[in-house]
């Protein structure tokens, strides 16, 4: 299980580098994307859609977090932490199952597949609606007045 | 501070267009826009942004108005520009600087480098050998993943200069991906066919898409997120295709069993 978590984390800072980041961002990544696989996987649930919420949640949460502290646009953390909770398995399976001629496992998989990926933008959906319903909720400010100071008009 | 509302128009336009080519999301170029507006005071102000396109009009203190229209050819994810235009976008506003500085701030940015090849290659080869850890499979396995996931990178990369959408590329590397895993089992002991395809694949499902439609959603931007989205599933759709067209034509030339 951890090595998984480890492996999730260098793949996304893997994807972090073909998409062009730089420096620490890439280290940044990699945690959220350690950490969201780690939700995904580590955490006690019975139900993969449950999972996948809480993973893309607390990815999210992560990145709007660090966001607020680097003070760089949450999207350079949450889409190479994102990288290895997208269900692409389930897709493939879909497909492969569909080749196998007339097998009932095709729809099964793609529903999978979709409900994930909606899943996910559910925890994504959540988390930047409430950051956006936080009027106060800035960067950290020069003075050290912490999370909770600053306006509520920068770009992150 | 007062400038010229074209040139204030043309740099809006400008940082604008660079943070969606590089893949941010549209109600990001709506808050530069405002950030501009607000640093060379322009009290009055429109912008509507699309994946594909920008308009902005600023009023000016006569209460005409001057548009322009950005047209974005082809967006390629990049996060270095992404935060490099919100970073100057916040500098600017915090303490303005003359056009002519602005626009040469964003030349900088506009030429920033890309990795090298060999960084690239090596990250997408890394990346893939991940994911086909994280998928179960063994030390060949993950050889072979690394191997295919830069082959892959090459392919895209290529292609991508040819076609405008990732529609196609994707549906081709989908077919190499599941022809090189294939030929693998066959001359490495590797034999997990269809998990090493996946490992070298994930690389490229368009997670980043769905994350920008799904943030551009949360903050009612409808038309961009809906057309985001369906991006999303139109590249999944012809990533999936392109490994079960090679999975039909290897069973029904060669008779491989699937």
């Amino acid at each position: 299980m951890s090595v998984n978590v480890f492996a999730a984390a260098l793949a996304s800072a893997a994807f972090s580098i073909l998409f062009n980041a730089r420096g620490k961002n890439i280290l940044l990544a990699a945690v959220g994307g350690g950490l969201g696989y780690w939700a995904y996987t580590g955490l006690p649930w019975d139900n993969v859609f449950a999972a996948a919420i809480m993973a893309s949640t607390v990815l999210s949460l992560y990145a709007e977090i660090t966001a607020r502290i680097v003070k760089a646009p949450a999207t350079i953390y949450l889409i190479p932490g994102l990288i290895p909770l997208v269900p692409g398995r389930d897709l493939f399976q879909s497909v492969l199952q569909a080749l196998q001629g007339p097998a009932p496992g095709t729809e099964e998989f793609f529903n999978n597949a979709l409900i994930k990926s909606g899943s996910l933008a559910v925890g994504i959906l959540l988390v930047s609606t409430l950051i956006k319903l936080m009027p106060r909720l800035g960067p950290v400010g020069k003075k050290g007045k912490g999370l909770f100071h600053g306006s509520t008009k920068k770009n992150i | 501070m007062q400038q010229p509302i074209e040139q204030v128009l043309a740099l809006a336009g400008r940082a604008g267009k660079i943070m969606l080519e590089s893949g941010g999301e549209s109600y990001r170029v709506e808050t530069l826009v405002r950030y501009m507006c607000r640093a060379y005071g322009v009290k009055d102000y429109r912008c509507s942004a699309t994946p594909t396109n920008i308009v902005i009009t600023l009023i000016d203190n006569n209460g005409t108005a001057h548009t322009i229209m950005e047209r974005i050819g082809s967006r390629e994810m990049n996060l270095h520009k992404m935060e490099a235009v919100n970073d100057f976008s916040q500098k600017v506003s915090r303490s303005p600087v003359s056009v002519e500085e602005a626009m040469a701030r964003l030349d900088v940015i506009e030429a920033s480098k890309t990795y090298p090849l060999s960084v690239v290659l090596l990250a997408a080869g890394v990346g893939s050998a991940a994911f086909g850890f994280i998928f179960g499979g063994g030390l060949w396995e993950v050889a072979t993943c690394f191997t295919v996931g830069i082959i892959i990178r090459l392919v895209i990369l290529f292609l991508r200069r040819k076609a405008v959408s990732d529609v196609f590329p994707n549906f081709i590397c989908g077919m190499c991906a599941s022809l090189l895993c294939w030929v693998a089992t066959l001359i490495t002991p590797a034999t997990l066919w269809h998990t090493m395809t996946l490992g070298s694949l994930t690389l490229l499902f368009p997670g980043q898409v769905l994350t920008n439609a799904m943030r551009d959603i949360a903050a009612g931007d409808f038309i961009s997120g809906t057309s985001n989205a369906a991006e999303a599933m139109i590249v999944a759709a012809a990533l999936a295709g392109g490994v079960g067209a090679m999975y039909l034509m290897l069973r029904y030339f060669l008779g491989v069993v699937v």
